[in-house]
């Protein structure tokens, strides 16, 4: 498995990147990689989002092939795009949400801040209900059985952009960030570097691959 | 032979999918591998591959609904097959019964919307937004699939709803014995729970008037289509929030109406609304607070001048944006309205080009229409309400002469503007459409 840190990136580069990858591992020809990175200020929204989940008709956003409705990307957001092969690891993508709810709550939890999913609202929350404020989102589009895009984990990201929105669909839905959370709980790049460190690892554990091919890549 | 496509099963937890849109019309040539349609199960979605060739013959799923795993949602064959008979109980929506033996025109209009897929991705769900408010990802039936069913005429299915359902249902406080489920058997699935939210809501709104204001006088109920709900609450929101206040002038249009046809006669196309778009963009760069937003605590200031046009469609209308106006000649304002509109009528506009507007034209002068008011469609500063250029006697140096008289109401959002401010601004409006050359240099 390749992970690769583009930075910050724009979003119609990664995207390009995405597909290129997707069609690579799923001929066969390109390793599982995961790419991390942020993108210039963005809204991007599901293919089957809600154009009046945009609340400010001054923004546009991107339209793209993942699940889930409008959400924003920016600077101090972790992004995680990671391309999967999913034929090989059971086929599931309500099992591939969990996993990266998983992921995200570990990471969180290595820098001191507990976060939980809530049923029926993927993505990754911090506080209780009806004090719930979301933390991370998840989307993810499936070619052939290969992921792209993924999650968007609020590090310093500017919360402000959210409220031209209603993130993921829900009416008033309250974001929040690890910075919010607890300052100075630990920068973009250490946090990345967890991501990096614990992704593989979880990966095989939660979706193991049933092929060898995994292992023989494996560094 | 004919293959059957299915709802496919994502994950061992998922029951039922959303068709997002269909990559492929019907009558469409189809390869194997190529991508037929995109479902989408909790937030993943999938592109859903073709594993035949031949023809897409058939699809039994709109973009939006639901459809059980397993079910079948399309047909690939050859052109001379005839499909085979479809399945009851498929759909989950109630009409999807109906649905499945639609007659031949009403599939050709099937096939049709599907096919505009490319452009705006999908006609049925992302209808191109009206208008610009707040709004959630609910869904609404729709109106052709009125039963004219009463809501809790299904007690005895109420229990047929997901956990998730009930859930849901448990912390609104919502009694599912008075849901009616719009799924397979009266399944009660998370969208009639909203309808029902609404419906409680509208109950106690009107509890004190006479009973038959809220499903009208033989009881029947229309469901809402997603872009009457989108009209609906934006217009309550503006006329809630936005102290409306309307001022009308009457513009001599005989000479516009003589640039017009001399442009056209040259072979340069052009409508009277281009005209005004035109002359609005001037008078808003001379008058630029009406171009502009309250935002509660402060002014949104716009920089560029985005007008949007009113364009009425079947079920309510789209406001497709110019961009940049102050930056458009004539001749480019004319040809972006022409593209603009023209595609938003086939349905195939892409939110971009909604989205963004400063300031909005609404003409009905097509229908005859004297003089009228609109509501602004927030956040927006105002409105200008056009009607029709009508023949009418003018006194002119004390003599009575015949004039082509056009009305605009301007409809402005009284904590931005005030009225002097609007009157000057539609002096400068009439000036410059009494005066069109200047539109030209």
């Amino acid at each position: 498995m390749i992970i690769k840190n583009l930075g910050l990136i724009d979003f119609n580069e990664a995207y390009a990147l995405q597909e290129q990858l997707v069609a690579g591992v799923a001929a066969g020809t390109e390793d599982e990689t995961l790419l991390l990175l942020e993108h210039p200020p963005v809204y991007t929204i599901g293919s089957g989002g809600f154009v009046g989940n945009i609340l400010d008709p001054s923004i546009s956003a991107v339209r793209i092939n993942r699940g889930g409705d409008v959400t924003y990307h920016g600077p101090g957001q972790l992004v995680g795009y990671p391309i999967i092969n999913l034929a090989r690891r059971g086929r599931d993508l309500h099992r591939y949400l969990r996993f990266l709810e998983e992921l995200i709550i570990r990471i969180t939890a290595d820098f001191g801040v507990a976060a939980q999913r809530v049923s029926g609202r993927t993505g990754v929350w911090t506080g209780s209900p009806p004090a719930l404020a979301k933390l991370a989102s998840i989307g993810v589009g499936v070619r052939r059985w290969v992921t792209m895009h993924g999650f968007g984990l609020n590090v310093t990201t500017d919360l402000s952009k959210f409220s031209r929105i209603n993130p993921c669909g829900f009416i008033d839905c309250p974001v929040t960030s690890m910075f919010v959370e607890r300052a100075g709980v630990g920068s973009l790049d250490e946090i990345r570097e967890c991501v990096a460190l614990r992704f593989e690892m979880l990966l095989d554990d939660l979706l193991p691959s049933d092929s060898g091919d995994i292992i023989k890549t494996r560094r | 032979m004919p293959t059957e496509i299915t709802m496919p099963k994502l994950s061992d937890t998922m029951t039922e999918g959303r068709l997002i849109s269909w990559k492929k019309s019907v009558g469409e040539k189809v390869e194997r591998g190529d991508i037929l349609a995109e479902v989408e199960t909790d937030k993943a979605n999938m592109e859903l591959e073709s594993f035949s060739s031949g023809i897409l013959l058939e699809t039994r799923v709109k973009p939006g609904d639901m459809a059980v795993v397993g079910t079948v949602i399309a047909i690939v064959g050859e052109a001379g097959d005839a499909a085979p008979a479809p399945e009851k109980k498929t759909v989950l929506p109630p009409a999807g019964a109906e649905n499945e033996q639609l007659p031949p025109a009403e599939q050709v209009r099937k096939g049709e919307e599907s096919g505009m897929s490319e452009g705006l991705s999908k006609t049925e769900r992302p209808q191109p937004e009206p208008v610009t408010g707040a709004m959630d990802k609910e869904e609404f039936p729709e109106p052709e699939k009125t039963t004219g069913e009463p809501v809790g005429s299904a007690p005895a299915e109420a229990e047929k709803a997901s956990p998730m359902v009930r859930r849901l249902a448990r912390e609104q406080g919502i009694d599912l014995m008075l849901v009616k489920g719009s799924g397979p058997d009266g399944r009660i699935l998370q969208e009639d729970l909203e309808k029902q939210v609404k419906v409680e809501v509208k109950v106690e709104e009107k509890a004190s008037e006479p009973e038959q204001s809220i499903s009208g006088v033989q009881g029947a109920e229309q469901p809402l289509s997603r872009m009457r709900t989108a009209i609906a609450r934006t217009v309550s929101r503006a006329w809630q929030e936005i102290p409306h206040f309307t001022v009308t002038f009457a513009i001599d249009m005989s000479e516009a109406e003589e640039v017009r046809r001399e442009l056209k006669e040259s072979g340069k196309p052009l409508s009277i609304n281009d005209l005004i778009i035109k002359a609005a963009t001037s008078a808003l760069v001379e008058f630029p607070q009406l171009n502009n937003s309250f935002a509660g605590d402060r002014i949104a200031v716009n920089s560029d001048i985005n007008i949007g046009q009113a364009v009425g469609l079947e079920d309510g209308l789209v406001v497709p944006v110019i961009r940049g106006c102050q930056g458009l000649s004539l001749k480019e304002i004319a040809a972006r309205s022409r593209e603009l509109i023209s595609r938003a009528k086939e349905g195939k506009i892409s939110e971009a080009e909604l989205g963004g507007g400063t300031f909005t034209i609404s003409n009905l002068g097509m229908f005859g229409v004297e003089e009228f008011m609109a509501v602004i469609q927030p956040p927006q500063g105002a409105i200008l309400a056009v009607g029709a250029i009508m023949d009418e006697a003018v006194v002119q140096n004390g003599s009575i002469a015949a004039a082509r008289i056009m009305r605009v109401t301007l409809s402005a959002d009284h904590r931005l503007i005030d009225g002097a401010y609007a009157a000057r601004f539609l002096q400068e409006l009439k000036r410059v459409l009494e005066n069109p050359v200047t539109m030209l240099m």
